[in-house]
Order: structure tokens, then sequence, then C-alpha cells
């Protein structure tokens, strides 16, 4: 009997060791991304959206701060952006423009290295193809972003300027050097050709509700703006045209008021989506990538030139944004604030950006009556009472179409962006000067200065970016 | 010859019977037979016995229970002897008695029924007796102690106590002494004399029971142990009765263990200081040999027999990867075998001063409003007019500026005297006596005890039922708390026994009380008018709109947008219940002698629950609602909002050991083995309803997606937000499978060897072996030096041992894994919901568990006839390959990730001593005194994150060469003659130079370190004076080293009662001499040296103020934790109460403070959910404790 006992109880010690399928189940709460359903949901996150062009802010010539200059410029990176310094961020600081893209790279290497073989999860064979395609138009679209702010413009004469790292593969030891401008863009054509055949073609061709993520038109789209970067301006015409068959909307704003009349500060009735709730919410967006947001403090005044392009009265992107006093209520003549309160811009591909990029190539290229209709398209929608304008000559022509996009896309950084592009055109691009505290910055056309400079908190790691 | 022994059992035994029914249902429970026992009483006095392999105690328990034999007996004569087998048939009683003590030196007489059994070299000599005595053996506190042995020395006369302690016996003579025993308890010899009746109160032998190590899986002899421990006795834990929490009863009693609390008041308990950055920190808690999951304070601790602290690597080797932090093993009561029914009843209850207001530092209501006129002047009001327009709220200063500016729509236009009645009205009115009697109370606490336990010979219980009722000092705060506790140890037979426990706690607490520094409205805004009754206000914090604005509102909706603390406060509805559950049941067999088998499984289960109603009462909820109606429409239903809170936790553990101890000549062997597993779970249920009705009980629907993803809006244009969702659940489902051996060697009881060798497995994510499996193990070496040959002749030690040990021990956690790991997010993006995945950790193949190597080393020491005790330890513990957030290169992917790649170690020493100073018959005085030093330093880390501003703002510098948790300050430098914040700094040639604050800080060398987190040194002591019945104790405890940083601002311009320090602010040119308290910026240009300022500089400029060295303050301290008195009712006047003892008490706590910051707070103390230290209120308590 009590060997009987013993051995029944160390049977019972022994058969607990078997432990293997009891140490098995998985804890939940947390996931490791494995099926083509799990990937699909990491492009869902709406920092998708996040950033375009986002060190830029102050660099733009037309950003005006008034008698008190940079004192108002609360954080010290926007001051360097303001003096167009050799550093934004100091050591230790982290540059979110720099780090989302790059986070964002991983996924999408990520999902691209295992997507072919994932299991589907609760997603189809078509899923797979979509966020495949997807994956990679979105890396893309990132090194379109990055090569534009941190490196030099696109210039087939000089494909060898240095561009950004480029990581295609998951390795969080890897010490890239800069990739050239030429190889940036080619592999961000090459992605996109990849992308376009495994996403279905269909309209609107846009995601409609997470707008960060590409559809078949937002594709198109962003080829018209890279084929303008390029000066090729015969595609990027008909990209733009293609992209604009699929999704044209624009708001209509000689219809917009201010929430409390006279007083711009309070916002725009009715349209508190676009100035609180990212990109996503613009209808305009055909790929949302948020550029900047204008805040109350320090709020920027009217670039006193860019002011006088506006029929001031009636053209709303003028009179809707414009208050004689600044937040707090002081008077500040003779400038007038900027009160774009808290409107996020986008950065990514947007219906009137698309109308002003087929404008210009088609009046670069020789079309300039189809240029005209284009601006014939969007002016009803800006400016109360707007008289249908028609092709003169192609000078005068493409001068209406310039000036037309400064006044679009004023204080969305694009303006500074066509800075660089219209330099790498040959053409004539402004000397500006800022002076702050006695001391003369310059921004000369071409300079590296136009260039964010990569944060010193990579080159610490990476002395290959040390340049 | 008289017949001296007369006992009457016939009654004990019936008590016996009766206990054995009602614990029949629960032995029923347990089908398992071992059938090693048959004894039979045949014929005349003939017995047939077939035992085997059992102790010569449990001969003679069979034959008392088949016939009217009854032993006497010393039992340490008794106790050693061999066991036996026996295999009679008809035996009589002495050949029984042969066989067992056969090879022994012990004979017997026999006296009718009663055997004598005494050693055998003494010679059995009956006289005629000529003196018969008789009395009553108790325990100290006057329980009848049944069972006692009452020898007359010399002879082998004596008699057992009865079931009332009673006994009579005929010694004799006058010179005879009697020899008082019984287990457990200090023999006492008394001289006979002429007394006839002698009764004898026998002292606890609490020198035997410390002499015994509880590791929660074995209990060790002292002599045999080598690890660090310390143990907290009974009679410490029972003193501190106003401790409802077990950790405030052994706070600062015990070396090594460090006890804060957050500022939630939640203990934080450190044991030989922090050995990890990421992984969990706390010890592993104990009850009962089983780790629980459940909160500590489920455990009543009326019902604790004894703590055991373990700290070093024996302890984490034996209970594995918990236990890297140190193990707290905790034993509660039992009922014993043979023992009396004992009841006892404690009550307590303790009451509290009232908030000391004046220690708050508040400035008066003038010198409140003195700072929004400068506020004012320095143009913060700018706005207001644009506020008036548009609606804002505005506070009762701001409407008082308006009305005098005319800027109301309606021309109420105050003239300047007006304005100045106001003004002077506000200078002369405080509140804060309204708040003190309408919100604020004395908090009392009442605690009511009742427990029982006793035992039959097979059977000992435990029961407890205590109910807990405690009023917080805020009205509204409030909790009780009952608790059950069963514990059954149930001896089938000397080879098989069981135990079975159940403990329940129920709590209920509501929290809807103010925190008494969070009080919202100014001095001048009176809660109640004259009738007592509630004032409105249009509360700035609502965001319902101005008073002139929202007229037009509350006439649309009907729905009132005023409203006022008072009443927020009374409609506040939070109130959280928890269950908790834990069984617990065991089977210990011994089927060959020194072996032992134990099979032990426990489960818990967790319920808590929190509703948190906020009704139309509540002033913000009901303006929100009023804010959403929109176009006739109320967006946001009407009614209450109720939030849901339910976690569910369930653990059980199933362990199996063996246990084997064998003894050859001078070798002493014990052999450990086991393996256990487990599984934790738990279940997390959060839900979020509107328009909820409580008669009811229906909420109404709504579209949660529009809620979340922010696209209603109110009036104004405000996107509806509710940062924690509607809907939320998460679980958890951990496993476990360890095995753990622990192997002893002891030689001539003095030399001791000691290893432990454990493998714990976990179900992490991924199946690296590396990962999920890791060995743990320690060897300790002990040397008992004081029994050594040539240590005899050195009388004054009486003790000495060297215990050293040395181990390894890991941390993991469970939220670390070699894969990259997503988690479920919701968020919301230009007015939709987006449910996607977050990958928030890159893959890590390097993962690795952290490791810490202990050394230990003990000298244990009793001097001078054992009237110095003590303990002296030295550890270092060195932890590598410790989880800590690292940058990376931001380019492939993660600019930070969590890798092993820190190290740190931990040094120190502990003394406790323990000293009777003075002892007489009526006095006694005791102390004790115990001193622990840690020092805690980072070894290595790559790079650090953050630059150094950080430092100074309270994130710790993890920095080779620095304590884990370290303070740093700006080096403030004043302020020049502008009123502009300086910042002191060294330039290229050493000189000391002063720069504006905005030049900021770049360089580590440009801040102040001032040193350490956490004091260093921590200690804490015990003195006792007991005269007759009465006891007077105090209790210290002390921390010397540490710093902290305490402010306060201005940064709400002034809205709220601020620190009295801000009416010595800089307020004009010349006050920098006098003055280094910051002024208020300007918004717009500094007047004095044409600057722009703003108010930005509240959080800019002024943080190189606030985190400044005038802010940072020395944590240590000196403080009489409590002063307890105690009087034991004399017994013969306890008895006329109908009690066996009585006790009255009372404890004073917090009476006396010495602390090393200039401000007087006490660092021991927070209130509510405010970080910064507080007054620690002192309380009084009294309590009664009777024994029935």
């Amino acid at each position: 009997m009590k060997k009987t006992i013993f051995i029944l109880l160390i049977s019972v010690i022994l058969a607990s060791c078997d432990t293997d399928s009891f140490l098995d189940v998985k804890p939940t709460g947390s996931l490791i991304p494995e099926t083509v359903a799990d990937f699909d949901k990491l492009l869902e996150d709406p920092s998708n959206q996040y950033y375009a062009f986002y060190n830029c802010y102050y660099m733009d010539p037309e950003v005006e701060l008034g008698p008190q200059g940079d004192d108002r410029l609360w954080q010290i990176k926007w001051k360097r952006q303001y003096e167009w310094a050799e550093h934004h961020y100091n050591e230790e600081d982290n540059d979110p423009s720099w780090n989302s893209a790059y986070q964002y790279m991983y996924i999408q290497n990520m999902i691209l290295d295992e997507i072919d073989d994932a299991p589907l999860g609760t997603a189809s064979e078509a899923d797979r193809s979509r966020v495949k395609g997807e994956a990679l138009a979105m890396r893309a679209i990132s090194l379109y972003l990055l090569v534009n702010e941190y490196a030099t413009h696109y210039n087939a004469s000089n494909l060898e300027a240095p561009g950004v790292p480029m990581p295609l593969v998951i390795d969080l030891q890897a010490q890239l050097p800069r990739s050239t401008v030429g190889e940036v863009y080619t592999q961000i054509e090459a992605d996109l050709e990849a992308a376009i055949p495994l996403i279905k073609d269909t309209r609107p061709g846009i995601n409609m509700k997470a707008k960060f993520r590409p559809g078949y038109a937002s594709i198109l789209g962003l080829k018209a703006l890279i084929a303008l970067r390029k000066a090729d301006f015969a595609n990027a015409a008909t990209y733009a045209d293609q992209a604009l068959a699929k999704y044209d909307f624009l708001y209509d704003k000689t219809t917009w008021e201010h929430k409390y009349a006279g007083d711009p500060w309070g916002g725009i009735a009715g349209q508190e989506g676009i100035e609180q709730l990212g990109v996503t919410s613009n209808k305009e967006a055909l790929w949302g990538k948020l550029s900047a947001i204008t805040e109350s403090d320090p709020g920027i005044y009217w670039n006193q030139e860019l002011e006088m392009l506006f029929d001031q009265a009636n053209d709303m992107r003028y009179a809707l944004y414009s208050s004689k006093n600044n937040s707090f209520g002081q008077d500040i003549s003779p400038y007038t604030s900027y009160a774009g309160f808290k409107e996020y811009k986008n950065g990514g591909v947007s219906v009137p950006m698309l109308i002003l990029c087929s404008a210009e190539a088609k009046a670069r290229s020789g079309n300039g009556a189809g240029a005209i209709a284009m601006l014939n398209v969007l002016g009803p929608k800006r400016i109360v009472g707007y008289t249908p304008i028609s092709h003169v000559d192609n000078a005068s022509t493409l001068r209406l179409v310039l000036e037309e996009r400064r006044k679009e896309l004023c204080y969305s950084i694009i303006n500074f962006m066509d800075l660089k592009r219209y330099h790498s055109y040959g053409e004539t691009v402004p000397t500006y000067t800022r002076t702050i505290q006695g001391q003369v910055h310059t921004l000369a056309p071409g300079s590296d200065k136009y260039n964010v400079p990569i944060p010193r908190n990579v080159v610490n790691f990476n002395p290959n970016l040390d340049l | 010859m008289k017949k001296t022994l007369h006992v009457d059992f016939r009654n004990l035994r019936k008590k016996q019977k009766i206990l054995m029914i009602m614990k029949l249902p629960l032995i029923l429970t347990i089908v398992l037979f071992v059938g090693n026992v048959q004894a039979g009483l045949s014929q005349s006095g003939k017995f047939t016995l077939k035992l085997s392999d059992v102790s010569v105690e449990n001969v003679f328990q069979e034959i008392e229970k088949s016939s009217n034999y009854r032993f006497v007996y010393q039992i340490d004569d008794v106790a050693n002897l061999d066991k036996v087998n026996l295999n009679l048939i008809d035996a009589d009683i002495q050949t029984i008695l042969s066989e067992c003590f056969e090879g022994s030196e012990l004979n017997y007489v026999m006296e009718n029924d009663y055997i004598i059994i005494h050693p055998a070299e003494k010679v059995a000599h009956f006289e005629e007796i000529s003196i018969d005595i008789k009395g009553k053996i108790t325990d100290s506190d006057g329980a009848p102690l049944p069972g006692a042995t009452i020898m007359e020395d010399g002879t082998f006369n004596g008699i057992t106590t009865d079931a009332e302690g009673n006994y009579t016996l005929t010694v004799a003579g006058s010179t005879s002494v009697i020899k008082v025993s019984f287990i457990g308890f200090r023999t006492q010899t008394i001289e006979v004399g002429d007394k006839t009746e002698i009764n004898v109160v026998l002292e606890e032998d609490s020198q035997a029971l410390n002499e015994v190590v509880v590791t929660g899986y074995q209990t060790l002899s002292k002599e045999r142990t080598t690890g660090s421990f310390v143990k907290v006795n009974k009679e410490q834990l029972e003193e501190r009765m106003a401790g409802d929490n077990i950790l405030d009863r052994i706070e600062a009693t015990s070396t090594g263990v460090n006890i804060e609390k957050d500022k939630d008041g939640n203990h934080i308990v450190q044991i030989r200081g922090i050995s990890t950055m990421k992984a969990n920190s706390t010890p592993l808690y104990v009850v009962d040999g089983f780790a629980i999951e459940g909160d500590i304070s489920t455990i009543n601790p009326d019902d604790v027999e004894s703590v055991t602290i373990l700290k070093d690597a024996s302890a984490a080797s034996i209970w594995g990867v918990k236990a890297a932090n140190g193990v707290i093993v905790i034993t509660t009561k039992r009922g014993k075998l043979n023992q009396r029914l004992n009841v006892e009843y404690n009550s307590r209850v303790t009451i509290s001063e009232n908030i000391p207001w004046d220690k708050m530092n508040w400035m008066t209501p003038s010198e409140h409003i003195d700072v929004l006129m400068e506020f004012d002047d320095h143009g913060y009001n700018k706005n207001l007019l644009n506020d008036v327009m548009r609606g804002a709220e505005l506070s009762t200063w701001e409407e008082a500026l308006a009305h005098r500016r005319g800027y109301f729509p309606n021309g109420n236009t105050w003239t300047e005297a007006q304005f100045q009645d106001w003004v002077e009205t506000a200078r002369n009115t405080n509140n804060i006596d309204q708040y003190n009697d309408l919100m604020f109370r004395r908090s009392i606490r009442s605690t009511y005890n009742l427990s029982i336990s006793g035992g039959s010979e097979k059977n000992g219980f435990f029961g407890s039922v205590s109910y807990n009722d405690n009023l917080g000092v805020s009205i509204g705060n409030a909790d009780n708390k009952i608790n059950f506790n069963i514990q059954d140890t149930y001896k089938f037979n000397d080879k098989v026994d069981f135990t079975a426990g159940l403990n329940l706690t129920y709590r209920r607490s509501q929290s809807n009380g103010l925190d008494p520094r969070g009080i919202y409205q100014p001095e001048w805004d009176l809660l109640v008018d004259e009738y007592g009754q509630a004032i409105q206000y249009y509360n700035y914090s609502y965001g319902g709109g101005g008073r002139y604005v929202v007229q037009e509102r509350e006439a649309i909706t009907g729905i009132r947008h005023s409203g006022s603390e008072l009443e927020d406060v009374r409609a506040s509805d939070n109130t959280t219940k928890e269950l908790d559950y834990r069984a617990t049941f065991g089977l210990n067999l011994r089927p060959i002698k020194g072996l032992t088998i134990s099979s032990k499984f426990q489960f818990e289960l967790g319920n808590s629950r929190n509703d948190d109603f906020t009704t139309m009462d509540d002033g913000s909820w009901r303006t929100k609602v009023a804010n959403y109606y929109v176009d006739g429409e109320f967006q946001v239903p009407v009614g209450d909002r109720y939030y849901s809170t339910k976690n569910e936790k369930n653990a059980w553990n199933f362990r199996n050991t063996a246990n084997y101890d064998k003894t050859i000549g001078d070798h002493k062997f014990t052999v450990f083995v086991g393996s256990e597993i487990r599984k934790f779970s738990a279940d997390y249920l959060y839900n979020l309803k509107l328009g909820y009705d409580q008669q009811l009980t229906t909420a109404t629907p709504i579209n949660s997606n529009d809620f979340l993803g922010g696209a209603i809006y109110n009036w104004k244009g405000d996107a509806y937000r509710e940062s924690a969702g509607y809907w939320n659940t998460s679980n958890t489902d951990n496993r476990e499978f360890s095995f753990f051996s622990n192997f002893g060697y002891t030689f001539k009881d003095k030399y001791v060897l000691n290893a432990s060798y454990r493998v714990d497995q976990k179900n992490l994510f991924g199946s690296d072996p590396d990962y999920r499996y890791k060995p743990l193990w320690s060897v300790g070496l002990g040397w008992n030096a004081h029994k050594e040959d040539f240590m005899q002749n050195v009388e004054w030690v009486n003790r000495l041992k060297l215990r050293v040990t040395y181990g390894l021990s890991g941390n993991a956690s469970n939220l670390y894994s070699p894969y990259a790991q997503a988690i479920n997010v919701q968020s919301a993006a230009g007015g939709y919901l987006f449910n996607h995945l977050l990958l928030y950790s890159a893959a890590n193949p390097q993962l690795r568990w952290e490791e810490t190597k202990t050394f230990n080393v003990t000298v244990d020491f009793a001097l001078f006839n054992n009237k110095i005790n003590g303990t002296i330890e030295y550890y270092d513990r060195q932890s590598t390959d410790l989880i800590g957030l690292r940058s990376l290169d931001p380019t492939n992917g993660f600019a930070t990730a969590d890798v092993n790649y820190a190290s740190m170690e931990n040094k120190g020493i502990e003394i406790a001593l323990n000293t009777t100073i003075f002892r007489n018959a009526d006095w006694k005085w005791d102390a004790a005194i115990n001193f622990s030093y840690n020092k805690n330093n980072v070894t290595s880390v790559d790079v650090n994150t953050l630059g150094p501003q950080w430092y100074a703002w309270g994130d710790y510098h993890i920095a080779a060469g620095l304590p884990l948790k370290n303070i740093w300050s700006f080096n403030y430098g004043g302020l020049d003659e502008a009123g502009v914040i300086q910042l002191n700094y060294e330039d290229e040639n050493g000189v000391m130079q002063k720069k504006p604050w905005y030049e900021g800080v770049s360089e580590e060398e440009e801040l102040i370190y001032h040193g350490p987190g956490i004091s260093p040194i921590t200690g804490g002591g015990s003195t006792k004076i007991t005269y007759k019945n009465f006891d007077l104790t105090v209790n210290f405890l002390y921390k010397i080293g540490g710093y902290f940083h305490y402010s306060s601002d201005l940064s709400d311009f002034g809205q709220r009662r601020s620190d009295s320090e801000f009416v010595d602010r800089w307020q004009k040119p010349g006050d920098e001499l006098t003055t280094r308290i910051p002024k208020i910026p300007y918004v717009g240009t500094n007047p004095f040296n044409g600057q722009p300022e703003n108010y930005w500089d509240f959080y800019d400029a002024n943080d190189y103020y606030t985190f400044s060295q005038d802010n940072i303050y020395s944590k240590s301290f000196f403080k009489v934790r409590d002063i307890i008195f105690t009087y034991n009712v004399p017994k013969d006047l306890a008895q006329k109460l109908y009690l066996q003892g009585l006790r009255v008490s009372c404890q004073i706590q917090n009476p006396f403070l010495w602390v090393a910051n200039e401000k007087g707070m006490d660092v021991t103390s927070h209130y509510g959910g405010d970080p910064r230290p507080w007054v620690n209120m002192k309380t009084i308590t009294f309590g009664v404790k009777a024994t029935f």
C-alpha cells in the first residue's frame, strides 16, 4: 500500500513535467504580426499621415514674423529653421519627420519581406496583392518626401548628388550611407510601377477614409508630382489629368463663413474637421501627408508681397484668413495676421496640387489654353464672382499659373519646395535674407540651406552619413 | 498507599468528538486511505497491535484510545526514541512497553491505570506522601494548558493537566521541587515550600520558535540555514494594532527592507535596493507556502503568526524568477493539536486629528488678490473682451474686471467704487472654514476581529472574522472590509495529514471626496450662503460659457450651466467593490522515516468592479450635455455618464515536493526536490454608457464611432472626445512551470552546506530555449562557531554563527519578446475611427534574462548570557544584462528599443541589535535597533537618451557611477534688475558667470547634482518598558540621505490659492537684492528691459526656478512612528468578567517628527494623487483584546 502511494505520487510529479503543451499557449493582448490581415492593419495606423516637409515651415521665405522677428518662436528648432541654420536639432533631440518616415519604412520593408509567404489570416488573396501594392507605394511616398526635404532637388545633370539613406530590408544594425538622388528616384519609380498592377483600378481611386493609404488615383497623382519635379512635363500633365479624372473634389470656399462674424481667429463655421482633425478629414486630399499646422502662437503674418497678389476682398483664401489683430487681440498693423488657425495642410497629393501641376505642365509644354482651363476650374471655388480668364500668350499664362500656385498653396511649404524646383529648371530664384539680432542670414538659390540637415543624433550613430 | 493520580478525561474526549463531527464534511472530501494502523483491546488488558514505523508516543496514544491506561512522561525523554514496529496479538501492557523501551534508558512504573515513564537510572521510591498540591497551568494569555506535565523532580511521580488546565499532585514534602513542562513552552521549576496551591503561567518559548526559519517551502532550524533572512515575531506584529495592512506592522522592524508609500497610498517595498530598470522590482509575497497574486491587503494582519523576509540569492534560487527582489513569507495562525477552544475578540478605533490647514502654507486672500491684480497689470487679460464676446467662462474676478470695463452687452458697468467694493470684500473673505466644515472631517477607522482556535488530538482549526470600517478625512471617501479566514489541519494518522484553508475578503470603497490640496474655488467664492444653500458660479472649468452668454442657452435647453464645487463633490458617485478568495488544500505523507512528500494546491480568484456615475447634478457634466444640444437635439444623451470597470483575476498553483532528512552519526542530510505548475489569468472589461438611468438601469444607445472619431460638435464647434473610449477589454494568460531542488548537509551541527537549484519556464513569446529556460542556483556555507570546543571556554559568547551565500538569480518580464510585437489600437483621425495594429517593439533576437549575482555574508551573535544578540550582514549584488531603453539609429526603424545592455550594483551593510537593558521581577526594559545601508550604482550604460535639462525636470539621469534614482537641479542664479531668471555657469576660465535662462543648459556640468533620490541609510527600532502588567513601547524609524523636489508655481495664472512664497516675488528693480522668487512674466514687453515676454515664460523661464536648487530638499528624518501603551488586566480581575485574559491598549501614531527639510514636510506621507509629500496626521487608537 505504502509503495503504491509513493509510486502514485512520484508519477504525479513526473506527469506535471510534460509541460510543452501547457506552456505553448501565447499570452494574449499583443501579437507578432505575421498574417496578411495583420499587415493590412499595420498600414491602417493614421499616424501614417505624418509628415511632409515637417522641418521646412519657418524656412519658407514667405513666413513673416513682423518686428519681433524670431523672438516669438518659442521652440528652438523653429528659430533654427527661420535662420536656415546648419543644424535644426540638438544632439539629443529627435527629428520627428526623419524618425516617423523611417519607422514606417521599417514596417513597409517587413511587410514586403514577408507578405508573399504569409498566411492569409482573415484576409483574402486579393488583399495580399493590395496590401503589397500599398506597402510599395507607401515606401515610395516616404522616400519621395525624405529626398525632397533632406537632399538637393532632382536634376538630371546631377544624379550623383547625395540623397537619403534607403533601407530596403530590415536591419537594426545597418549603417547605410546616403544613396544618390538618382538612386532614390529610381527606387521610388520602381516601387510605384510595381504597385500599380497590384492595386485595383477603380473610381474614385482613393481611400476615402484612410487617406494616408493610397488608391489607384493617389499613385497616379504622385507620379504626376514626381514627373513635374523631374521636368517631365508631358507625363506630369498626363498623370495629373488621369488622377483628376478619377477624383476632383474641391470645396467651394466662396460659401464659407467665419464661425464668429468678423473674427477669423475663431475659425470657419462647419469646417472644424479640417482645422482640428488632421489631413484625413480634408476631402480635397488624394493622399494625406501632413505638411504644416498654422499655430495661433507664434502666429505668422502675411508676406506683404504675397498679400498683394490676392483680390483681397473677393478671394476667400485671403479674406477668410486675414486679421488686423494677432490671436491675443493686439493690433499688429501695418502687418496682417495669417489666421489659418490650426488648419492642417496636405503635403501629399491633393486635387488643387494636381490641378496646378497639370496647369503648370501644360503651360510649360506649350498648351497654354489647357493650362488656363485648369485655372478656371479652381478659380470659381475660391473667388467670389470669379471671371473666367483666357489664354493670351505662354509667358503670361505661365506667370498666372505660378501666381495661382503661390496663392493656393501658401503656407503649406509647397511654395518653398517650388523654389528648389524652379532653380533646378535653371530659372531665376531670388536670394532671400533675414536679419536676426544684427546678423544677416542668406538663402541663395541652389544653396544647401534649402535642404534640411540630417539630424545630428542620426549622424552620431551612423558616421557613414557624416558628409 | 494513597491514590494520588486521578484525572477525569471523559469531559475532554467528549468535546473533541463534537469538533470531529463538525469537521467531518471537510474530511469527507478527501478520498485517500492509508491503512497501516490496526489496534484493538481484545480482553482482560490484552492488546492486539499492528503498528509499523511509528513513534513511541503514537503507541501510547493507541493504548490510551483502546484502554483506560494513561501515560505520564517528560516529552524530551520519549521524543528521541527510535520508531518501533509492533506485531503483537493478545499481548499484555508490559510486553508492549518493554518492546517500546528496548535499548533505551527508560523505565516505567505502573500505578493503577497510570503508567509513569522515567529515565532508568532514577530509582523509584515511594514513600508515604506528605503534601497534596493542586493548581492550574495556563499560558501567558491566561488560556489553560490541558495536557501539561507536572513532575516531582528527581522522581517519576507526575501527572498531566485536565481540560481546564487543573492538576492535583501529591509530593514528598516541602523540599520537593516540581517541574512543569509543555511543548512549545519554557519548562519551569518551582519549589513546593509550604504552598498547597501552585498556579503556573508558562511562557511561550519564543526563543525556540525563533530558531526556526520558514522559507515557505521548508521549515529549517536556524542552525541549518546559510541564507539571509529576518523574522518579525508575533508580539511585534500584534502590538502595532493601528496598521490594517501587515506591511504597516513590519515597517522599520527589519534590516534591508525599505517600505514607502506612493502618491496613491500604495506600499512600495524594496528589499536591498533596486536591481532592475524595466522589469518588476517588487518582492514576492508568500502566504502559507504559496506565492499569492492577490493584494497583500487581503491578509488580515490579526491572523498573521509570523513574517519572515528572505533577502539573498538562496531565496531567489528556491522561489525562482519572481523572487529576484526578495521574498516576504507570511505564516498565518493555525489551530494546534490538543489545544483547548480559544476564543479571542479584539476591536480598536483610530481617530485622526483635523487637517492642519495652517501647514498648507497658502497666501492670504488679500495677497491672492494682489497677485491677480499684478497678472492684470502684466497684460494677462488683454483677451478679456474677446472672451466675453465669444462667451468664454469667466472667474468671479474676471467678471468683476469685465463689469468695471463695460464689456458686458447688457450694459451693467461698474463704477470704480463698485469695483473697489468687490475687491475689498474678496480680500476679507476666506471660504476655508466652509471647506473644513462641509468637505472634511477627522478620519475614523474601526476594526472588529473575532477568532476561534482549538484542536483535538487529530484536528487543529483556526477561524476568524474581521470587519474594518474607515471614514476618510475627505467627506465622501470611505471604505469597509470584511475578511473570513478558516484554516484546518487534520491528522489522519501519524503518516498522513491534510490541511485545508479558505480566505475571503470583501472590500467596498468610495472615493468621492476632495483632495485638500486640490481645492478649486478661490477664497472669496463662498460655498454656501447664510441659509446653507450652495452658491452657484459659472465655473470656468465647466466649459459651459460665460454667465451672460449662456442665459440664452439655458433657456433653450432648460439645463443650468452654473454649479459649485460643493454640489459637484456631493454629486460624485464612485464605488469600487472587490471580492478575493484564496483556497488551499494540502496533503503531507510521511511514508518512511525522514521522508515527507507533500502535494499542495492553491486557487485564487479576485473580482473587482468599479462603478463611476457622473450624474446630471455634476456641473461640468450637466454643462457638457447642454453644450451638445445643437439643432434641437441632445447629441449627448441626457442622463448619467456611467463608467463601469471590471477586473477578474484567477490563479492556481499545484506543487509537489519531497523532503528527505537523514542523520548518520555526525552527518545530517536534507534533500528536497519539487515541481510547481502555475497559471495566472486576468480579464479586464471597461464600458462607458451615456444617458444612463440608475433607476431603470437603462442607457441610451449612441454611435460610439461618431463620438470617438470626433464627429460630434457642440454649439461652439468643439468636437466631443472621450479619451478612454467606450468599450475596452484585455486579458492575460501567464503559465509557468518550475523544477527546484535543495540540498543541505550539516556536520556535527557545526558546519553547514546548503545548495539550491531551480529552473523556471514561462509561456513567453517565441520558443527560443535561451529565453524560456533559465537555471538559477545558490550555494551557502554556515559555521556554528559557538559549538566549537575552543569556544566553550569563551563564556561571554553564547552564539556565534557565520553564514555565507553566493548565487545567481534572474528577472524577466512578460513585456518583452525576441520577435516584433504589435498591439491593437483604436485611433481617431479626421472624424473617423481606425482600428489598427501598432508595432511597438522591434524584433530583438538578442533578448536575454536579466541576471543578478548576489554575495551575502552574515554573522549572528549572542553575547553576555544572551543579553545582547544581533546580526551583521554584508551583501554585494551585481546585476548585468539589465533591460533598458537605448537609443538606436532611427534610420533603421526605431529611435529607441528596450535591450539588455546595462548593469548595476547594490552593496550594503545591515546591522540589527537586540538587548535587554534591565530586568528584575517587576521591571523589564528591552531595546532593538536596526540599521541598513544600501549603495545603488549604475555600473555601465552605453547611451543616454535625454538632454541634461531632463535630469533637472525629474527624469533620472541613468549613467554609470550614479544611483539609478538621482536628483539634479538647475543652478539658479537669482534674478537680474529686470526680473529675468539667471543661471549660474562656469566659463572656460573656471569663473562663475550668470546667463539669462533662455540661453538654456547644454552641459551636465551646468546643473547641480544633489544625490540619490532614495535614502541610502534606513532603519528603525523599538524600545519597550514593562512594569508588572503595564507595557510601554516606542517604535521609531529614520532615513538618512536622499533628496526630493518640492515646488509650487503660479502657472494657473493665480486662479487657485497659491503658496505664500510668491508673496515675496520680484516686482520692481531692486527686489532682486532681497528675493529669488521669480516675477509674474509680462504678456508683451518687459518694461524694465524692453524685451518681449509672454505667458509661456511660466513654463519655459520659471522651470529654471521651479527645478532649481532652491526647491530641492533633504529626505533625512527621524520619526517616532508610534507610542503604544498596553495594560493587561490581572487574571483574577479578568476572571470575574468571565474572561481568561483582557488587554487594553492605546497607540499614538506619528507623535514626533524631526526632518531635515525646512518646510517641515513628512516625506513618508502623501495625500490623494499628489506626488508631493504632505503632513502625516497624528492618530490615536484605542484597542481592547479579550480572551474567553
